[in-house]
């Protein structure tokens, strides 16, 4: 029975800092619409800015005392770091999809818990001392001891529940910000500066986040993943209270709290079912938690509001387009494998080609179907074990398409809660499913010993992958192979069914579509797709391979890249496998001198590119991919200009595999042929009236040639340097020829003047509605002033 | 104030789209100083878009706004409502999940101290007085719109826009609002009222204004629309 | 018998009673007419009739069958369309592509649920899809928009496009929330003919519409709902006579 109460006092102290992290959460979200991701990760920064200030001199920190440190980080830096991600990050988001707008909160978690390795670096102990270090601070209630710091933290509870109630119901900004939910217009109607409101309950979010990292941070390892996890817990209160309710939040992190307490102490952790411990389980509560409460949730309303128009445009792939792309992708694969000699230097691409095909998993899902999954490398996880259990004495391809179905199944069963609700909740299911398989399967020593799952190669009788070479092109076949079908089913029946639903829930409901059941067909096609990678991935991966982080980063990316196509696809892979593989090793030892300024490690800098990547997507909701199609549409249209770049690619390999120009030289004339002279190949050949077209060619050759002269696998020694070098020559050549042709490139998108209409192209009838519409002209008034004279 | 030929608030050549459609197809609508005028029209003829632009929730894409002979056009609703531009909005102007007292709340933005809103407000509507704990959104429709009024009569506005008073609302408390209305303007506020009923208003107005698809068709005193009121709305007619 | 009826349907947000016990009956094959001042709760009750909204009470019947309990795209399947008040075409694919999906879709419900026939088609006409929607696109005017993006077009024209989409599906019964609303004259004329010809094949139509002369030329029967209740019923005759409707449709004269 004590042993009870102590626990139900460690329970509620636990259920105390949920309470607050939650609180903070429900209030962003209600005010903005925007779920934060990142909140946890405020807190996990807060308490290292804690550490930072607290501790004594001699171990790093600045001395200040604690109760001038806990006022500097609670009252001053967090709300502050708050209203500044609202006004430089979240104010952009207004209109945004809802895929868009998680993803650059995820980003920003990401970015958050890379630059606090950054500045913090996990090569020392940080410890927060408790607020009341010494064994007598506690009082005892009977046999119960409470220690003071766990009153502490109670108190605070109660302390914010007060003053959340008064500073909502009772002051003006609470009630404005209140008062934004229901009608953001009208808020503005009255006088109110919603901009500023949204600020204002941004800071106070941060500063609640802030008050439970630090109230935490004595009871759990100072370590940024830990810490930050930690507060996620809380999504699970703030799910019962919808995301809305303060007092059902507050109650659902009592009921989270005490179950945790409680299934810590009594859980048996030698229990074991059939081999397999359920020690993780306890960590696991919280997951289990969100999943219950969303299959208690009532489906969601659809709702007919008039389709929204979105920012994100995409083109529909063709057929022809995707076999073209596929061949390319193989032959380029090829290609560069055979240049690089030893075949550990072909380690990135492998990566690359490996991170692309499980971000092709997230096309029909997120791009078509506009869902989001935050678990795609869990897929990738569960494939790679089913792989390695089946496959390690037995049938490889049977084990491939074992886990493909396993990973259909697994994902439609995570998906069948969350999908009758709105996209934020998928969001959130799937990340507490990637957490709940870290915990409780990805940890059972039957099926990742010593922390690593050893994937076996495929052995198709006639072909084993044993080199990366044969790594890289078995991948880029499944992604060309993968990729081809994906465009036939998005030209397919289904395929459009994927892209009305993601227009308008409501009408595709009307014409008698089963929503939910579309919806899992397509969360587990995209799982299968995940699971094929993992399935496929030869080598030995660690947990953090497939935890959740890695998921986000992989996620963001594949945004990043443009998901709407497989394109992006492949770019967010390699943007990816990049930043993880081949930066670091390029730079190995460089740090980013900017004239000895200001130092930065390369190696810090990747930690927060992926997060930077992300949260620039606010501005670019369509992602890379598009941007750089759009600037290579041109040379696929025109015949000469492919024609004449294919022969560039091909002739430059061709001098490079003859060891005419060495490998980097090959490197720097294809960066300068496809940033340079693409891109500008298609003005060339058919010039514009009063351009200088023949010059500006001149220029380009010149520049091609010159940089092709100079040996650069000797001239620079650092490789770092060498390829920034590469990218500053081109630069050069590239705004040289711009300006000698005379026609300045401009990305602002023009309006088309309408007297214009038809000189490049044919005119079409959108065009005439379009010059219809400039001109101001409606159809029916002419009828009208026509028909006006009776 | 610069005579009384300068109206409290005019559109000129007004252009305004959502998306790609173009609805306002180049509107010029002046309301004087201390009149009503009455907006009128068909369903989706653009009268409500005319109010949004007016009132700064809309920007247009051509044309100007002038408020008291100053452009304000592209000035966010915010400011405006702080210069006496007030808004009645369609659908009832309310905050459903606040209370009647913290809607009233809400106006002490536009300058107004929350006493004198409240004073205001409750001599005017006793009704809103007994209730001002009460949830909005669990009022019936009529007391939803009076506290929308009393909104707009309490923070001191220079011109009023109101848009559609009367929908969903039983005739009686429409002709009880619009009574308010004429009060209102007795006392020399300047009104724009966009109303889908037309007869309701023609007997406060000044002048009307018969918009159809997207353009101002006439403006006149609400005898002289009066013949034109029944082929804009039930089509044909030319 | 009526194809589609409703019974003492009644919707309650908060406080506010939207919609309360409205009974409507539609008559197959014909169009009948549902109208009423703004706010008179005329798309809340469609809402409700289709399953996007839940009533507080009452029931939705057709043809003798309770459906009030199935969600939306059961109902669809059984045969109510509609359209939407406020614009819901898929607006990144093309016109045809719209259409061409609500065939697609119905061709997917499976065997539990025989679509009827194409009422634009000749009775005992056989359609392949691509037929069907070629028809389609024809009988709406929209062949020459076929392959413009919905979400560029003007409101009458994205409301034909929902029309087409929602014909595609083989409906009983199609619900038209303000179908005429951005038509001009000649086109709301021709408008008119299309929903005569579609009931006299067979089609039930229920319709919102704020266009008076139109509802009164087209509608067998018309309901008039002020307040979310039910104030007057009857013919076009019955309806321009009830001074009830007069005052809460034009407002009460001072």
């Amino acid at each position: 029975m004590q042993s009870f109460l102590n626990f139900t006092v460690v329970g509620i102290a636990l259920a105390a800092v949920y309470a607050i992290a939650a609180s903070g959460l429900v209030v962003t979200y209600t005010t903005s619409g925007i779920f934060n991701f990142a909140h946890g990760a405020v807190g996990m920064i807060a308490a290292f800015l804690y550490w930072q200030v607290s501790a004594p001199t001699v171990s790093g920190g600045w001395g200040w005392p604690v109760w001038l440190s806990l006022i500097f980080v609670i009252f001053v830096a967090a709300p502050i770091f708050g209203a500044l991600l609202e006004r430089v990050i979240i104010r952009g988001l207004e209109g945004a999809t809802e895929v868009v707008k998680i993803v650059v909160t995820v980003s920003l978690l990401l970015a958050l818990v890379g630059m606090s390795q950054w500045i913090w670096p996990g090569n020392i102990t940080r410890a927060i001392p408790r607020l009341f270090p010494e064994v007598d601070d506690r009082i005892t209630i009977g046999d119960v001891r409470v220690p003071y710091d766990r009153i502490v933290i109670l108190v605070a509870a109660i302390i914010v529940a007060l003053v959340l109630r008064v500073v909502l119901y009772k002051s003006r900004a609470g009630i404005a910000m209140r008062a934004v939910v229901d009608d953001r217009n009208l808020v503005r109607l009255n006088g109110a500066r919603p901009a500023r409101i949204s600020m204002l309950s941004w800071a106070m979010g941060a500063s609640l986040a802030a008050l439970a990292g630090v109230l935490n941070a004595p009871f759990s390892n100072v370590d940024a993943i830990t810490m930050t996890l930690v507060v996620i817990n809380c999504y699970a209160a703030a799910v019962v209270g919808k995301l809305k309710s303060l007092p059902l939040t507050f109650l659902g992190a009592l009921v989270l709290g005490l179950g945790e307490a409680y299934a810590g102490s009594y859980l048996d952790s030698t229990v074991k079912i059939g081999g397999y411990s359920v020690d993780g389980v306890k960590f696991a509560l919280p997951a289990i938690m969100l999943f219950a409460v969303m299959v208690a949730q009532p489906q969601a309303r659809l709702r007919a509001g008039g389709v929204q128009r979105v920012r994100e445009t995409w083109r529909v792939p063709t057929m022809r387009t995707a076999v073209i792309g596929a061949v390319v992708l193989v032959g380029s694969v090829w290609g560069i494998t055979e240049l690089i000699e030893l075949d550990a230097e072909r380690g990135p691409l492998v990566t690359g080609l490996f991170f692309a095909l499980v971000a092709l998993s997230l096309v029909p899902l997120t791009g078509y179907a506009g869902q989001i999954s935050l678990a795609p490398m869990t897929f990738v996880g569960i494939g790679a074990i089913v792989m390695a259990q089946i496959g390690k004495d037995g049938s490889t391809p049977g084990a491939v398409i074992v886990a493909l179905a396993v990973c259909a199944v697994v994902g439609a069963l995570v998906a069948l809660p969350a999908l009758r609700l709105s996209g934020i909740y998928l969001a959130l299911a799937t990340a507490a499913f990637s957490l709940m398989m870290s915990k409780v399967v990805f940890s059972q020593p039957k099926l990742v010993s010593g922390g690593t799952i050893a994937v076996p190669p495929l052995d198709l009788g006639v072909f084993v992958p044993r080199t990366n070479q044969q790594q890289a092109l078995l991948l880029a076949v499944s992604f060309a192979l993968l990729g081809m079908f994906v465009v036939w089913m998005r030209n397919g029946s289904w395929g459009r069914r994927l892209i009305a639903m993601k227009d308008s829930p409501v009408a595709c409901a009307t014409l008698g579509l089963d929503l939910t059941r579309t919806k899992i067909g397509v969360f587990a096609l995209s799982a299968s797709i995940a699971g094929l990678a993992g399935a496929l991935a030869n080598r030995s991966m660690p947990t953090t391979d497939y935890d959740l982080l890695a998921s986000m980063s992989l996620t963001t990316l594949a945004v990043v890249g443009g998901i709407g196509a497989i394109g992006g696809a492949l770019f967010g892979g390699f943007l990816l496998g990049t930043v993880q593989g081949l930066i670091p090793a390029l730079f190995r030892d460089n740090t980013i001198g900017i004239f000895r300024f200001v130092q930065v490690a390369v190696t810090d800098l990747v930690k927060v590119l992926p997060g930077f990547m992300g949260i620039s997507l606010g501005r670019n909701p369509s992602g890379a991919v598009g941007q750089i199609g759009d600037a290579y549409r041109a040379v696929g249209e025109s015949k000469e200009a492919t024609g004449l770049s294919v022969f560039g690619v091909v002739a430059l390999w061709v001098l490079a595999k003859s060891d005419t120009i060495g490998n980097w030289t090959f490197v720097a004339t294809m960066i300068v042929l496809l940033f340079a002279i693409l891109p500008l190949l298609p003005i060339l050949i058919s010039p514009l009236p009063g351009r200088r077209a023949l010059p500006a060619g001149v220029v380009l050759v010149v520049g091609l040639v010159a940089v092709g002269a100079i040996d650069w696998g000797t001239a620079i020694e650092s490789t770092g340097v060498r390829v920034m070098m590469m990218f500053l020559a081109t630069a050069v050549i590239s705004g040289a020829a711009t300006a000698v042709h005379g026609a300045l490139p401009s990305d602002a998108p023009v309006e088309p003047s309408p007297d214009l209409l038809g000189v490049d192209r044919p005119i079409t009838k959108s065009d005439v509605m379009e010059a219809d519409r400039m001109l101001g002209l409606h159809e029916s008034d002419l009828a009208r002033s026509i028909a006006g004279g009776s | 104030m610069n005579g009384d030929d300068t109206p409290l608030l005019q559109l000129e050549g007004i252009r305004a789209s959502y998306d790609a459609i173009e609805v306002l197809h180049g509107v010029d609508l002046a309301v004087p100083v201390g009149k009503v005028v009455a907006l009128l029209g068909p369903n989706g003829a653009g009268k409500t878009t005319t109010l949004n632009v007016a009132c700064g929730i809309v920007e247009p894409r051509a044309g100007k706004v002038v408020v008291a002979g100053r452009d304000v056009t592209g000035v966010a609703p915010e400011e405006l409502a702080r210069r006496g531009v007030i808004t009645i909005p369609e659908g009832r102007g309310i905050f459903p999940n606040l209370t009647v007292r913290e809607n009233l709340q809400m106006a002490t933005f536009a300058g107004r101290p929350l006493a004198e809103i409240e004073e205001l407000a409750y001599r005017q509507f006793p009704r809103l007085g007994e209730r001002r704990g009460q949830l909005v959104g669990t009022m019936s429709g009529g007391e939803q719109q009076m506290l929308a009024m009393a909104r707009g009569l309490a923070s001191n506005p220079a011109i009023l826009l109101l848009d559609e008073l009367s929908m969903g609302l039983a005739p009686l408390v429409v002709e009880e609002l619009y009574g308010i209305v004429a009060q209102i303007a007795a006392t020399g506020v300047s009104i724009l009222v966009v109303e889908q009923f037309a007869r309701t208003v023609l007997g406060i107005a000044d002048l009307a204004a018969i918009m159809v698809h997207g353009v101002i068709r006439t403006v006149g005193t609400p005898e002289e629309v009066e013949d034109e009121l029944s082929a804009a709305y039930l089509g044909g007619g030319e | 018998m009526a194809l589609l009826e409703t019974r003492g349907l009644t919707i309650r947000f908060g406080g506010n009673l939207a919609v309360s016990e409205v009974d409507l009956a539609v008559e197959a094959g014909a169009v009948t007419g549902l109208i009423g001042p703004n706010g008179a709760g005329k798309t809340t009750t469609f809402n409700m009739i289709c399953g996007v909204l839940a009533p507080t009470s009452g029931q939705v019947i057709l043809d003798g069958r309770d459906v009030s309990r199935l969600g939306t795209h059961k109902r669809a399947r059984l045969g109510i369309g509609r359209t939407f008040q406020r614009i819901e075409v898929f607006s990144s694919m093309t016109v045809r592509e719209n259409v061409q999906v609500g065939c697609e879709i119905r061709q997917g419900w499976g065997r539990t649920t025989a679509p009827g026939p194409q009422l634009l088609a000749p009775k005992g006409a056989e359609l392949t899809a691509a037929d069907e929607v070629d028809l389609i696109l024809d009988r709406l005017g929209l062949t020459e928009h076929a392959e413009v993006r919905a979400g560029q077009l003007s409101t009458g024209r994205a409301r034909l496009v929902e029309l087409g989409r929602a014909l595609a599906i083989r409906p009983r019964v199609l619900l038209l929330d303000e179908p005429a609303s951005g038509l001009d004259d000649t086109e709301t004329e021709e408008f008119g003919l299309l929903l005569r010809q579609l009931a006299d094949a067979g089609l039930s139509i229920l319709m919102v519409e704020h266009d008076v002369p139109l509802v009164m030329k087209v509608c067998a029967q018309i309901f008039v709902l002020d307040f979310g209740r039910i104030i007057a019923s009857g013919t076009a005759a019955d309806i321009q006579q009830n001074e009830a409707v007069l005052n809460a449709y034009l407002g009460s004269a001072k």
